[in-house]
């Protein structure tokens, strides 16, 4: 058998720095790989790092006994074979795993088990393999840089960690601000692959052994023609008409055709039967059961007729409360103010194919999170709308807070309104009740639930210091659009509507807050209401 | 004579009046028609029919089952109970309506029967694999938890035993 070639400590280093990178390239890209079928909420994030940490874990410990082998550099090349091939095929296995995990079709309120554990089995059966086997890399390169350059155990621990760790540095950077939004997941795990093979193919230079490793370029070679990323599965009356990546999420415009009215739906790493903004070729009122409609009660129940209507509109999206307030908006009212969205893609594709523009007097403002947004805005506001979700139940813990609702009440105009959209499953749901307690508590006012009809929706309407209209009375279904007065006489009716006043218990605070708790069992309750046996 | 008349001009006046002022966007009036029904079956009927327009799905759920309790083969009741379950995905609750909706055997109403039988057992293949897909995740996790563990021990025990042996 042929001795090993010795391998310079440069390359081992560089061999390091590669595996270190590609780690937190995994780590970071992990999320929205899973995210159509899971969301991206802080539980999916906890599986996967804890996956991805596990898997290491685990690798550097079998790495440290196969350091022990006389042909080290044999190893470390298989090690890396092996870790780029199950690189290479994850865009391809992304959508068989999760859809295996998450059937098609599914709810969200059918979704509650799979929820809680699907993400954590998609990651270990995505993630663990590559971890592990880069994982082992690290011990088996101080091995390798020990036996190179004679130096003590502890510096070339030491030198091998060090490197590895710029890599991942250079690598969480890279993924957030170029890889994903640039190249995409497709091309970005293709490209790990490819770096790992090149290093692979320089340790298996010096190993003088072939097997695994020819096996490895085979799979390697396959993954490059095939293994692409397949997206979540639309119904057949769908169709897509631009998708994107952006550095926060997946982003695609979808249409399709409702009883005669065609519609547009922007969809951020949506799963289940979700949008973010909804469209339709009049500016109005949508149809019936969608929320945003909701928006345009304020307005109605203030009866201004001339002038302008200041509104602040926190997870703007598509532009769709902007656009039904356009319709339904006196004609001597104009709409004024600023729409808050993160994603600047959201709004690159909304402008094209969802008619979102700018005006005289209203402005749109991208990569701020609305929350630090905040800070800069003085208002003062007629009304401000808080639409800023994800996966339709995915609330920013900094947006429904005590401190966030009492920062809402400073910018609102004397009689100013404040609305929100709530995923929730009834007037009892637990998000909902968090929610509007939270904002009675925030916004020092009694506050009032409507159930959203024909929907899974729940909306929120607050008019600090002023008098709210009392649902069924005729002040509350005094509107003059038709529309509108159909949807004020539809959440009049008893068990449609609910007060919550400002609570003396917990509320949410940013030091305490437990919405994604009560988003998880919101979904179990619902869940337990609909296997009920009548 | 002329009151029995009476009687029966306002039991079918109130269904037609709760009908009329829901289709013409007044939910509230609906409702107060509605709750003055002279029987319960027609409270029942009534309530349904503006609470199912009004969009509030459960709360029309809700009011069928005292008029049930009244007339059990009610058509319009069962038949609207069926879609409500289908709609707010009550599995039991749906098989339970569809099924005396189709016992009823009304031969005009067959394919609305058919359809939801159609849907029923979509969303019970939806429910059967969602709760297959959580038992699937649950013991992927529990194999995948237990094969680090056992890793992590073999590895950390051959690593200890080894070290002993090294002593001079």
């Amino acid at each position: 058998m042929k001795p090993d070639r010795p391998l310079r400590a440069g390359w081992i280093l560089a061999l390091a720095f590669t595996s270190g990178a590609v780690s937190l390239i995994l780590e970071l890209s992990a999320v929205r790989l899973l995210a159509p079928w899971f969301g991206a909420t802080s539980g999916v994030w906890t599986h996967v790092i804890g996956v991805i940490l596990l898997a290491l874990s685990c690798g550097y410990l079998c790495g440290a006994r196969m350091a022990r082998a006389e042909h080290a550099v044999r190893w470390l090349a298989r090690v890396l074979w092996i870790a780029c091939a199950s690189v290479a095929w994850l865009p391809a296995l992304a959508r068989p795993v999760a859809g295996w995990l998450v059937p098609d079709g599914l709810a969200l309120d059918q979704a509650a088990g799979v929820l809680r554990w699907g993400s954590f089995a998609a990651a270990l059966l995505l993630f663990a393999p590559p971890s592990f086997f880069l994982g082992c890399v690290a011990p088996l390169a101080s091995e390798c840089v020990q036996r190179a350059s004679g130096c003590s155990a502890g510096e070339s621990g030491g030198r091998v960690l060090g490197v590895s760790t710029l890599g991942s540095l250079l690598g969480s950077f890279a993924t957030t601000y170029w890889l994903v939004p640039e190249l995409g997941l497709t091309r970005t795990y293709l490209g790990c692959a490819i770096a790992l093979a090149l290093l692979a193919g320089i340790a298996t230079l010096h190993a003088q052994r072939r097997g695994v490793e020819l096996g490895s370029l085979l799979i390697l070679l396959a993954a490059l023609a095939l293994s692409r990323r397949a997206e979540h599965s639309l119904g057949a009356d769908w169709r897509v008409l631009e998708q994107r990546e952006s550095p926060y999420q997946s982003v695609r415009v979808v249409e399709r055709t409702e009883e005669g009215t065609r519609l547009r739906f922007l969809q951020v790493n949506e799963a289940f039967d979700s949008f973010q903004s909804a469209w339709q070729a009049e500016p109005g009122l949508l149809p019936e059961g969608y929320y945003y409609n909701t928006f345009a009660l304020p307005a109605a129940w203030d009866g201004r007729s001339a002038g302008a209507w200041n509104l602040l509109v926190l997870g703007l999206g598509a532009g769709s409360v902007w656009r039904v307030l356009d319709g339904t908006l006196p004609s001597g009212v104009r709409l004024e103010g600023e729409g808050l969205e993160i994603d600047p893609v959201v709004v690159a594709l909304a402008r094209r194919w969802m008619d979102l523009e700018e005006r005289p007097g209203r402005k749109i403002i991208t990569g701020l999170d609305g929350r630090a947004a905040l800070a800069g805005l003085a208002g003062p506001y007629d009304q401000v709308v808080i639409d800023a979700y994800a996966n339709q139940m995915e609330i920013p813990a900094q947006l429904c807070s005590r401190e966030f609702f009492s920062s809402l009440r400073e910018r609102l105009a004397p009689g100013g309104w404040v609305s929100s959209n709530i995923g929730a499953f009834g007037l009892e749901d637990p998000v909902a009740e968090a929610l509007a307690g939270t904002a009675a508590a925030g916004l020092q006012s009694r506050v009032l639930l409507l159930a959203v009809p024909f929907s899974r929706n729940v909306a929120l309407v607050a008019r600090p210091g002023a008098i709210l209209p009392e649902p069924g009375t005729s002040e509350f279904r005094a509107v003059q659009l038709p529309g509108l007065a159909r949807l004020a006489s539809q959440v009049s009716l008893p068990g449609t509507w609910r007060w919550i006043d400002p609570p003396a218990g917990s509320v949410l605070t940013d030091d305490r807050n437990a919405i994604e708790r009560l988003q998880q069992r919101s979904i179990e309750l619902a869940r337990a209401r609909t296997e009920q046996t009548r | 004579m002329i009151l029995e008349l009476c009687l029966v001009w306002t039991q079918a006046d109130a269904l037609q009046r709760a009908i009329g002022e829901s289709r013409a966007g007044r939910f509230s009036e609906a409702w107060e028609i509605a709750q003055s029904a002279p029987t319960a079956l027609e409270r029942a009927q009534a309530s349904t029919y503006v609470r199912y327009h009004a969009g509030d799905l459960a709360g029309a759920l809700r009011c069928v089952e005292p008029g049930l309790d009244a007339a059990p083969a009610d058509e319009y009741l069962l038949s609207t109970a069926a879609e409500l379950a289908l709609a707010l995905r009550h599995a039991s609750g749906a098989a339970s309506y569809v099924a005396r909706w189709k016992e009823l055997g009304n031969s005009g109403r067959q394919a609305d029967v058919a359809r939801c039988e159609q849907e029923l057992q979509q969303l019970l293949q939806a429910e059967q694999s969602a709760e297959a897909a959580a038992r699937r995740a649950y013991w992927i996790g529990v194999a995948g938890v237990g094969l680090a563990l056992c890793c992590l021990v073999l590895a950390a025990g051959t690593s200890g035993s080894r070290s002993l042996a090294v002593e001079p």
